[in-house]
């Protein structure tokens, strides 16, 4: 049953055209460390600080959020969309479960996007050298980015109609200003969280977080669950007739 | 508490949105056999059926399918197949792979048997193994009701089943229906085609702007609907001469003759089914054909929806 449940909502999924368009983005941060590796001069030493400078621009600002923005609105959204979420729905089937499998596709679709980017872009720019363990908080941080973030936008999903659009605003509003003028919000915000993280699995001083590890673990585990709670809430409460 | 017999039973049912309310108050049982639905585009046929197949919650009163309130309770779904309108089907899978994925979703023993028997019922085995994305409308209905009958459920619910399918699909999947009601299934299905509904269904249930208008036998509602005239074609040796006899009945308002028939109308069904043999008798014509013009489920239909 769960196997058929991740099958489904994988096909679903994998197989749009915006996956496809969402990989485009991955190749950016990979690029743009080419570039600086072999046509800029910074990128002529390896250099933590432009690594970690272009892995928190490019990939925990840029692809994280909206490759986790695209494939979790979708893992549910678009099958509500498109009416196909009553063929899951018109079984026997606990509601927390369709909710996981959607956030465990959602998550393993993100992370695929990502995380190869993300290790990629500092094994480019570190030159395939790292003693302080950057590529490994890079990977470490932008897995579990894209687990909290696409649950995060799962279960927006399953509140509104219009979750990507509010997960657009939460993103390039909320943690990109409002997180910034007020301290006290970084609690909620993932991309604090990827940044505690990160800061917590490397040595290097250019990756800074304002969470400490332990706080952006527990803080990560806490969106996770509570997305799940709220999705599983909202979905089996779910009235098909009025926007399917 | 559902009555034993009653599979579904929809007890003083309403459901609003905003300050538009969609069903009024309504009431029926179902019972096995197939149930029509029926009723103009936005009378609330579909709200109906969603509140049935748990997908909406009433604003007031109770559903309960199998003794099982429908709304929060996918377990329900052990039992009940739902066929619902929209054509969107996953367009990656066969429609053997979605029927299997149905059968898998139910956590049925054996989902490949349980898969093929659902196609063959449906007579889709040529095309199974294609994408859905090729099909025509009428294959992803029965693609659609296949992958709703896997587990073969006591009570089916079937939104516009009919909706795109050729001629002879039609007759195959009302044949299936048949017997499936016949071996003790519960089935409502809702259509705006009459003629599907008067084919197939042995009840019916009108719903005109929110309210339940009539359910029951339409042959039956007619002949309740005391109101409204009732038509009668007769065909005799000597029409004229049966005329004369006819119009004066106290319960006969009208007498119409043409070139090979008598048109009466009258304002009591029965005591006219009663006093026509004497008429007849007394008049010395030979009776060749008597049948109520009005019956059928199109002139039940516009009453209804015209009162």
């Amino acid at each position: 049953m769960t196997l058929t449940l991740l099958s489904l909502t994988a096909h679903q999924l994998l197989g749009r055209r915006r996956a496809i368009l969402i990989g485009v983005l991955a190749l950016i941060p990979v690029g743009v460390a080419l570039l600086i590796r072999f046509a800029g001069d910074a990128g002529s030493e390896p250099s933590y600080q432009t690594a970690a400078d272009t892995i928190g621009g490019f990939v925990f600002l840029l692809l994280l959020p909206i490759g986790a923005l695209v494939f979790g609105t979708s893992a549910l959204g678009s099958e509500v969309e498109d009416g196909t979420v009553v063929y899951l729905l018109a079984h026997p089937i606990a509601r927390w479960r369709v909710m996981l499998a959607k956030v465990v596709v959602a998550s393993g679709a993100t992370i695929l996007l990502t995380v190869p980017a993300s290790l990629i872009t500092a094994l480019v720019l570190l030159h395939g050298f790292d003693s302080e363990s950057l590529w490994w908080a890079a990977t470490v941080a932008t897995g579990v980015g894209a687990t909290v973030y696409s649950a995060l936008f799962v279960g927006l999903s399953t509140v509104t109609s219009r979750a990507l659009i509010i997960g657009l605003v939460y993103v390039f509003v909320w943690e990109a200003f409002i997180t910034n003028l007020f301290s006290g919000t970084r609690w909620i915000s993932v991309r604090e969280y990827v940044e505690g993280v990160a800061d917590a699995l490397t040595t290097t001083r250019a990756v800074e977080g304002s969470l400490d590890g332990s706080e952006a673990a527990i803080a990560s585990v806490v969106v996770v669950a509570a997305s799940l709670v709220v999705g599983t809430w909202y979905l089996t409460r779910f009235e098909i007739g009025e926007r399917a | 508490m559902a009555t034993e017999a009653a599979k579904v039973e929809v007890r003083n049912v309403s459901r609003w949105y905003g300050d538009v309310v969609a069903v009024n108050d309504i009431s029926f049982t179902l019972e096995p056999g197939i149930t029509g639905l029926l009723g103009p585009n936005g009378a609330g046929k579909s709200t109906m059926l969603h509140m049935i197949s748990g997908f909406l919650r009433p604003s007031v009163g109770a559903i309960s399918v199998l003794g099982q309130p429908s709304w929060r309770n996918p377990d329900m779904f052990r039992r009940v197949g739902l066929v619902p309108e929209r054509e969107s089907v996953y367009p990656f899978l066969g429609a053997r792979d979605f029927a299997m994925a149905s059968a898998r979703l139910h956590g049925l023993p054996d989902p490949q048997d349980a898969a093929r028997r659902a196609i063959a019922r449906v007579e889709l085995e040529d095309a199974q193994d294609r994408p859905m994305s090729g099909y025509s409308k009428g294959m992803r209905q029965r693609a659609k009701i296949a992958a709703a009958l896997v587990h073969d459920p006591e009570v089916l619910v079937l939104d516009e089943p009919f909706n795109g399918t050729d001629p002879r699909q039609r007759l195959q999947l009302m044949d299936m229906l048949r017997r499936m009601a016949a071996e003790g299934c519960t089935i409502l299905f809702s259509s705006h085609i009459l003629e599907e509904v008067e084919r197939l269904a042995e009840n019916v249930l009108v719903i005109v702007n929110g309210r339940l208008a009539a359910s029951g036998d339409f042959r039956q509602i007619r002949r309740l609907m005391t109101d409204r005239p009732h038509t009668f074609e007769l065909r005799t040796s000597n029409n004229r001469a049966l005329a004369a006899a006819l119009v004066g009945l106290p319960h006969v308002s009208a007498v119409e003759l043409t070139d090979s028939r008598l048109d009466v109308r009258t304002t009591d069904f029965g005591a006219f089914t009663a006093a026509v043999a004497g008429a007849v008798r007394d008049s010395g014509v030979t009776l060749q054909q008597l049948r109520p013009a009005d019956e059928s489920l199109e002139s039940v239909f516009s009453y209804l929806v015209g009162s």
